[in-house]
């Protein structure tokens, strides 16, 4: 699942739970909270501020370890005090703004299915791999998604460039100083750090947005803010189907990351397929979500997105009024 | 100036795509084409063996100091119709591809040939790929000969869109895509 | 190599236009654009699926990253010409700044610095400030030591100087993501593939 060469949702988390403690009356922050929690805290996070100096970590996939990288405390100090201004930076509504160009995306998604490609034996197992990658990417986006939209809007942006803006800056200085205090402190120097960003962007939030509990609700989400996220506009439709209860529609008229790819027995929507189906599933919208190229009138690239929900959505749906 | 054929040959010489934008008129048969784009290549090769050697010194060291207006291909503006209709840019954006004047990478090879019946313009790239366009006026304008650069410079742009962006693509090999099909026919359609 | 460059820009896109304004230009107004997030997040995504493949062999991972930026290289050199134009280089010094004025500016909306030049000008390093392939990134402790993240970036660059005739070595000396002080990519010639230069092009 989170594999942990990106772990970002930790101090994530870490942050949250600052969170819960500053606005415990809000109920539904809470349940919330309690999800995010459940879901994302990361059994494999080993490099926690108790463990930074020097001590080794534990990493789930690979089990108790005799030896581990005999990193020493300063450096992972000051990985720590530089990657902490990056968590902060990364989560805050402003930091989103910046972008690659369609080319360099359009490159490496290319290679990412020739990879796929070239480890598949069937188109099926192809599509799976692209799903698999989406999917990782989708578990991620409710979360930061939810949590940028709880940030109050235009107190952010000074606030990022004062406390944000120079430790960017000066990350190299930042990072060196900063190792060598919590060298010498020991680890309360990192963390004691962290905090103080850490409350600094909740003094910014005062609700937190809570995860959508309606089915509509959830799928107005996928098809606005995640569109939007992902490719700077809304999906062009949100259908039912007239046919089955369960089913629901996402129209893509032009499909941005596979513009490039002539048509094939290959569906390399799938990928985006496996981004809805993150998102829904952390959301507890179990369900399944299939691409299907539609072309209508002059968009011949045209792509419908099924998402099948599983019984018990149809059923939990049905209790509530 | 009705384009006849595009042609795209590989750096090794091989015909890697070729495709007819008028149905009437004489044809090739695929193994002639094949061998048309073998020829070239070695043409091209010769052409620049054979360009006088003062030339090619004077070139040099005029686009040095001067900027010899010469080693400048001139943009020519949109081709045709203005390029908003065209119906998707692809990874460009702006009104056109480019829309500046741009040297050429071939300095000294073969670059347009004229027969009768028609002529032949060829651009090639820093890679070694070749484009070539075959029209069927014939002409020495060296208008046309800029009007041709422009366009085979668009459909190196299209190329590196949607063949070179295409995971089903293997480079080198024969250019099978349908969207470069399409964005090329539209792109010719234009003049 | 001022005055090369000097020309080669004047002659791309008219006088007294430097690489930097070049380069930003085509970033500004001729390059469609995409979340830099979604790279990211899609960067990532690959790289961890890799970790799980091959088991956390890091030295695999490294490897195949390379390979996949190999074969990126090669496909995304000819974007680069087609949206560019630009001539060809004729010394290492001008290579270095137009991969990093205008091959990193349009592709990654990033500008590294060049610097650490051997004394036989044949080796140079690149120094990113920012790297938009590890937004986010944490390594766990035991990729730390072995993994290089970005190495994709290395293949790309040995790939595309390839299809340009310039035989290099790519690697990366230095990453913060490994508690390093600077992310610092190295780039050695060998030589240049003179045969397979192509004819008319003198």
């Amino acid at each position: 699942m989170l594999t942990e060469a990106w772990n970002f949702p930790k101090s994530f988390t870490f942050l949250l739970l600052k969170l819960q403690r500053a606005s415990a009356k809000h109920n539904n922050t809470n349940l919330v909270l309690y999800r995010m929690s459940h879901k994302i805290i990361n059994p494999s996070t080993s490099v926690a501020p108790a463990n930074a100096a020097g001590s080794t970590g534990y990493d789930y996939t690979i089990g108790p370890q005799q030896t581990l990288p005999n990193t020493s405390a300063q450096s992972v100090a000051s990985t720590l005090a530089g990657t902490r201004s990056v968590y902060h930076e990364s989560l805050h509504p402003g930091a989103h703004g910046s972008h690659v160009s369609v080319a360099a995306y359009a490159f490496l998604f290319q290679e990412m299915v020739s990879q796929a490609r070239n480890a598949s034996k069937t188109v099926s197992e192809i599509e799976l791999r692209l799903h698999r990658h989406g999917y990782h990417i989708g578990l991620r986006l409710l979360e930061l998604l939810k949590f940028r939209s709880s940030v109050t809007p235009g107190s952010g942006r000074s606030f990022f460039h004062k406390a944000g803006g120079p430790a960017a800056a000066t990350a190299g200085d930042a990072a060196s100083g900063a190792g060598n205090a919590s060298g010498a402190v020991g680890a309360s120097g990192a963390s004691s750090l962290g905090n103080a960003q850490d409350e600094s962007l909740a003094s910014n939030i005062t609700t937190m947005k809570r995860r959508d509990l309606r089915l509509l609700e959830v799928l107005q989400f996928v098809h606005g803010p995640v569109w939007r996220y992902l490719f700077d506009r809304a999906s062009d439709d949100l259908v039912k189907s007239s046919e089955r209860e369960n089913e629901y529609m996402i129209i893509d008229n032009t499909p941005s990351i596979t513009r490039f790819i002539s048509s094939t027995n290959v569906q390399c929507d799938f990928f985006v397929c496996g981004i809805i189906e993150g998102v829904l599933d952390l959301a507890s919208f179990p369900c399944t979500v299939t691409a299907h190229s539609v072309p209508e009138d002059k968009f011949n690239r045209r792509v419908v997105f099924v998402i099948r929900f599983d019984q018990e959505v149809l059923e939990r749906e049905a209790l509530r009024f | 100036m009705a384009i006849q054929t595009i042609l795209v040959i590989n750096k090794s010489g091989g015909l890697v795509y070729q495709r007819d934008f008028i149905k009437t008129g004489a044809k090739l048969s695929s193994n002639e084409y094949l061998i048309l784009a073998g020829t070239l290549q070695g043409v091209v090769a010769i052409a620049s063996q054979v360009t006088p050697k003062a030339l090619q010194i004077s070139a040099k060291t005029g686009s040095k100091t001067a900027n010899e207006p010469s080693q400048l291909i001139p943009y020519v503006g949109s081709l045709g119709a203005p390029a908003q209709n065209l119906s998707d840019m692809g990874s460009f954006m702006g009104q056109d591809f480019f829309n500046e004047s741009f040297p050429s990478w071939n300095q000294s090879g073969l670059k347009h040939v004229t027969t009768d019946q028609l002529s032949m313009f060829l651009y090639q790239t820093l890679t070694g790929l070749k484009f070539v366009a075959i029209s069927t006026q014939s002409t020495t304008n060296a208008m046309a000969v800029s009007i041709a650069e422009n366009l085979l410079r668009k459909a190196y742009c299209l190329y590196a869109d949607y063949v070179m962006k295409n995971p089903f693509h293997d480079p080198e090999m024969p250019i099978k895509c349908e969207l470069f099909d399409t964005h090329l026919a539209e792109l010719v359609g234009q003049l | 190599m001022s005055a090369n460059s000097a020309s080669i820009s004047a002659s791309s896109a008219g006088p007294k236009k430097s690489l930097k304004t070049f380069g930003d230009d085509i970033w500004k107004n001729k390059t469609a654009k995409i979340n830099a997030e979604l790279f990211t997040l899609t960067y990532g995504s690959i790289v961890s699926q890799l970790c799980t493949d091959f088991e956390r062999d890091f030295k695999k991972v490294n490897s195949q990253l390379y390979a996949m930026g190999y074969n990126i290289g090669v496909r995304l050199i000819e974007d680069f010409l087609a949206r560019t134009a630009l001539p060809r280089c004729d010394s290492l010094a001008q290579t270095s700044e137009v991969i990093s004025k205008c091959a990193f500016k349009i592709f990654l909306n990033v500008t590294p610095q060049v610097g650490n030049w051997s004394n036989n000008k044949d080796a140079f390093s690149l120094f990113l400030d920012e790297n938009p392939l590890s937004d986010f990134v944490e390594l766990p402790m035991d990729a730390a030591k072995e993994l290089w993240y970005s190495n994709i970036l290395c293949g790309v660059l040995r790939g595309a100087l390839e299809m340009v005739q310039m035989d290099c070595d790519v690697w990366f000396v230095n990453d913060v993501l490994r508690g390093g002080q600077s992310t610092e990519m190295r780039v050695k010639l060998n030589r240049i593939m003179k045969d397979e230069i192509p004819a008319g092009e003198d």
